[in-house]
């Protein structure tokens, strides 16, 4: 890894394990990040991209996207299993857990994006490379699966 | 305030909770580490399950062919013993494969896997665990003299355990091992099928996320290179010092003069004080990559090192020579290695005498399969310029590491049987052996 690369990294793995937790769970964001990493560092368009912090962005949000499919057999054999109690984490409560299960990830990760980072629908759309459109009808979409959550919630 | 104004406001809060329990970022992977870890782990078990058969066949068939192709058939490769029971009977998906073998005398072995160290001080015959207290190893084993050596472990508590031995393994005094090796794995859970009795090994396996090698050249001198760093104890492992190599490291082999050298993805380092300061090799050999992890570095002597790389992600081979104690290396122009091996380990007990093992491609279903399957092992005479494939056992599926305390004897890590479903919900494991070579008259 040259250093630049190292420095770019070190510099966003912060909000981009945000960025992931918010997609997939604060127990996979680790795994999903550096297999974003490692797909951006060996990949050949990497050299010539102009736009690293957001083809870092899209390569977590395929990652998820890839991750989530083995998650679910994933979590059904690892929920027979105990863990140590000496490497648990502040984990999220199941209501909001609950809640976000019901988005698709790329609704995950536009919601993410619009009330974590403050971002307009351009500027979701600029930083995950899809169109204005596509982040709004997520957008809508997640906001209603949410609504309805949350209303039964109370 | 609207409705909609408090919805967004409760997803705020939402958002807000899951995003703030994220975790601590992971550590900057190497390039190549992670994925040839998971690659070549994932794909060993694919290519063992899929292809033993065929694999078996195509020995046997080699075995019938090589005095009609006029392959040298002796000297052979002899069996030497499986080793300890334990592997093939722990439960659970580890141990499915060793990562590494230390031979330091002609008849004392050590055969590391993600499970358990097993030691043998008569070539191979008999086995006894090291006392890993139910932690997963988490290096090779490193040794200064045939009786004394090293290796490290991940504690129970996620701190890395130091054991030493000055009795070849009888006896294993446990020291800190260094502090900031820990962020470089993590412990998880590992699932275990309905109905198998576990052993803690498997209850608490360690994912290690990239190489970590040992090397002591000395008893109370050790040093360890992880990705994007290195830590070294001059007093036993009763203290470690932190160093930073110029490029991520994945192999290191130090010297009784404090020379250490190392080897990574993409460059290489050399130190002359253990490994506590490093300076870049002069490496343009290395803008011949990108490569993954190297496959083997091995120094005959702390000027003459010889190592083996694999493009990212592929399998193939570019062997590195250098003459001056890792301080410049140049690529060698070789014939013998075939295109589409992975080469798993490299021993130089001389300069000139060379052993490299790796695993050749199997097709199945007219397609190819990763290499895995198929172990090989290649010798060379004349520095790594030529090499010549040697004939194994039967019903050898992989080798996953070599080892030759001199010229004259070579040992190598094999498995033997696929990793095939068995009716009771576990698995068939591959048992692992010992090969033992001796050369002609010895």
């Amino acid at each position: 890894m040259d250093e630049p690369d190292a420095e770019l990294l070190e510099k966003h793995a912060d909000e981009l394990t945000r960025f992931a937790t918010g997609i997939v769970g604060p127990s996979e964001a680790p795994d999903v990040v550096s297999g974003a990493f490692l797909r951006c560092m060996v990949s050949r368009r990497w050299a010539t991209v102009s736009d690293r912090r957001a083809y870092l962005y899209r390569a977590v949000l395929n990652e998820a996207l890839a991750t989530r499919r083995s998650l679910t057999r994933r979590r059904q054999r690892e929920r027979s299993a105990a863990r140590s109690p000496l490497f648990t984490q502040d984990a999220p409560s199941p209501e909001v857990l609950e809640a976000v299960r019901r988005l698709s990830v790329r609704q995950r990760a536009v919601i993410v994006l619009t009330y974590w980072k403050d971002m307009e629908p351009a500027s979701v759309a600029r930083l995950l490379g899809i169109s204005d459109g596509a982040v709004r009808r997520h957008l809508a979409r997640a906001r209603a699966h949410l609504r309805e959550y949350l209303d039964d919630q109370i | 305030m609207t409705k909609s104004d408090i919805l967004d406001e409760r997803i705020r809060l939402l958002v807000g909770e899951l995003v703030g329990s994220a975790p601590m970022p992971p550590p900057l992977p190497d390039p190549g580490a992670q994925r040839r870890w998971r690659q070549r782990r994932h794909r060993r078990l694919v290519a063992r399950s899929l292809a033993s058969v065929v694999a078996a066949a195509a020995i046997a068939l080699a075995a019938l062919l090589a005095p009609t192709l006029g392959v040298t058939s002796s000297p052979r490769w002899a069996l030497a013993g499986a080793i300890s029971p334990s592997w093939s009977q722990v439960a659970g998906p580890s141990p499915t494969f060793a990562f590494s073998l230390t031979c330091p005398g002609a008849t004392t072995c050590y055969a590391e896997s993600p499970a358990s160290v097993e030691v043998t001080r008569d070539g191979g015959k008999a086995w006894q665990s090291a006392p890993t207290q139910g932690a997963s190893p988490l290096s090779n084993v490193a040794c200064s003299a045939t009786m004394q050596c090293a290796f490290l472990e991940a504690g129970s508590n996620g701190k890395p355990v130091f054991l030493t031995t000055g009795d070849a393994g009888t006896t294993w005094v446990t020291h800190a091992g260094p502090a900031g090796l820990s962020r470089y794995y993590s412990v998880h859970v590992v699932p275990v099928p309905a109905g198998v009795s576990t052993g803690p090994a498997v209850a608490g396996a360690v994912r290690i996320l990239g190489p970590i090698d040992l090397s002591c050249p000395r008893a109370s001198v050790c040093t360890v290179v992880v990705p994007n760093g290195a830590f070294v104890t001059v007093d036993g492992g009763r203290k470690w010092s932190a160093a930073a190599p110029p490029w991520p490291p994945s192999l290191v082999q130090c010297f009784p003069d404090a020379r250490c050298v190392t080897v990574g993805p993409s460059g290489a380092s050399y130190s002359t004080d253990n490994g506590l300061r490093w300076s870049p090799a002069d490496d343009p050999a290395f803008f011949l990559g990108p490569f993954g992890p190297p496959g083997g570095l091995s120094c005959s002597s702390p000027e003459t090192c010889l190592a083996v790389l694999s493009p990212a992600g592929e399998p193939g081979a570019t062997l590195l020579v250098s003459s001056d104690g890792g301080e410049s290396w140049s690529p060698l122009k070789v014939r013998g290695l075939a295109a589409g091996r992975d080469y798993t380990s490299l021993s130089c007990p001389a300069a000139s005498q060379c052993w490299m093992s790796g695993n050749a491609p199997v097709s199945f279903g007219g397609r190819t399969v990763y290499p895995g399957a198929r172990g090989v092992v290649l010798s060379t005479s004349n520095g790594g310029r030529n090499w010549q494939s040697m004939v194994l056992p039967g019903g050898i599926s992989s080798i996953d590491a070599i080892y030759c305390p001199s010229t004259r004897t070579c040992y190598a890590l094999a498995s033997r049987g696929p990793v095939l479903p068995s009716a009771g919900r576990g698995a068939a494991r591959p048992s692992f052996v010992l090969l033992a070579y001796a050369a002609p008259g010895h």
